[in-house]
């Protein structure tokens, strides 16, 4: 059984998709803060109404994801930028975020990034995600970023 | 999010915050906490048990109010810390230094 649905509203859902067992939503996010941040925290509650993961699922990727948009709103993107595009995916066995966005480019290291010293105030939040996610990828195409992020799960 | 500081004596203080601890409001923590600290409140006590959410850079303004506090010769210690706090404060290893208590009372009477 497929559903399907789509409107375009910025900051909301713009598309949900759903098969058994996986649901997958749409979403655009300013590039501007606060918008970008509480629309964040927006799209996250109303796909958790969707799903039925635990709490400590949930909560472990919604870390992990506002981290991330954390990152590319204070770094990648200004405000007038196009919107942020977010897919959030749940599959029986896995939660998926795919992120969108043109703003500047990133390096990446190949390697685990470190968590500073208890005493640095800064530059947390991508060692946060990459300790919390099975997965953090990061590519450039063209002059668009693209994140994806996964975690495993079992559905509560 | 909401912040309120409440002098407990002359030298500490409970700094309530109430919503998410982001990197929206780091930086106003950051300096209430600081502020706090150069009034004279050498012993901060954060009650965590309204925070919804906290993000690297709300670990970081507790971090930049404890290093204030400390340089005062006093501390700063989070009072019921909610189950994501908590996750964060272990995974960063952060509990280390900033040391997280069940209520604000036992937060309050632990030696410096």
């Amino acid at each position: 059984m497929v559903r399907r649905t789509q409107h375009v509203v910025p900051g909301a859902v713009i598309a949900k998709r759903q098969v058994m067992h996986w649901i997958e939503h749409d979403y655009e996010l300013s590039a501007k803060l606060p918008e970008g941040i509480e629309q964040l925290h927006t799209a996250l509650a109303t796909f958790w109404a969707a799903t039925h993961l635990s709490a400590e699922t949930r909560m472990r990727f919604g870390t992990a994801l506002a981290e991330v948009i954390a990152n590319i709103l204070q770094y990648a993107v200004v405000p007038g930028d196009p919107p942020i595009k977010l897919r959030l995916r749940c599959t029986p066995t896995i939660l998926e975020a795919q992120i969108v966005d043109q703003g500047l480019s990133w390096t990446m290291p190949d390697t685990t990034i470190a968590m500073p010293e208890h005493w640095e105030e800064r530059g947390r939040g991508l060692a946060i995600a990459q300790a919390i996610l099975d997965k953090l990828q990061y590519r450039r195409f063209r002059n668009v970023n693209c994140w994806r992020l996964v975690l495993l799960h079992k559905t509560a | 999010m909401e912040i309120t500081v409440n002098p407990v004596g002359e030298q500490a203080a409970v700094v309530q915050l109430r919503g998410r601890l982001d990197l929206l409001v780091a930086n106003d923590v950051k300096q209430r906490l600081v502020k706090a600290v150069n009034e004279g409140f050498r012993l901060l006590v954060i009650d965590m048990s309204e925070v919804s959410f906290v993000d690297s850079s709300g670990l970081g303004a507790l971090i930049g109010g404890l290093k204030a506090a400390r340089l005062a010769g006093g501390d700063l210690r989070l009072a019921q810390p909610g189950a994501q706090a908590l996750a964060m404060l272990e995974l960063t290893t952060l509990n280390r230094v900033l040391r997280p208590f069940p209520n604000v009372t036992e937060a309050l009477q632990a030696s410096l």
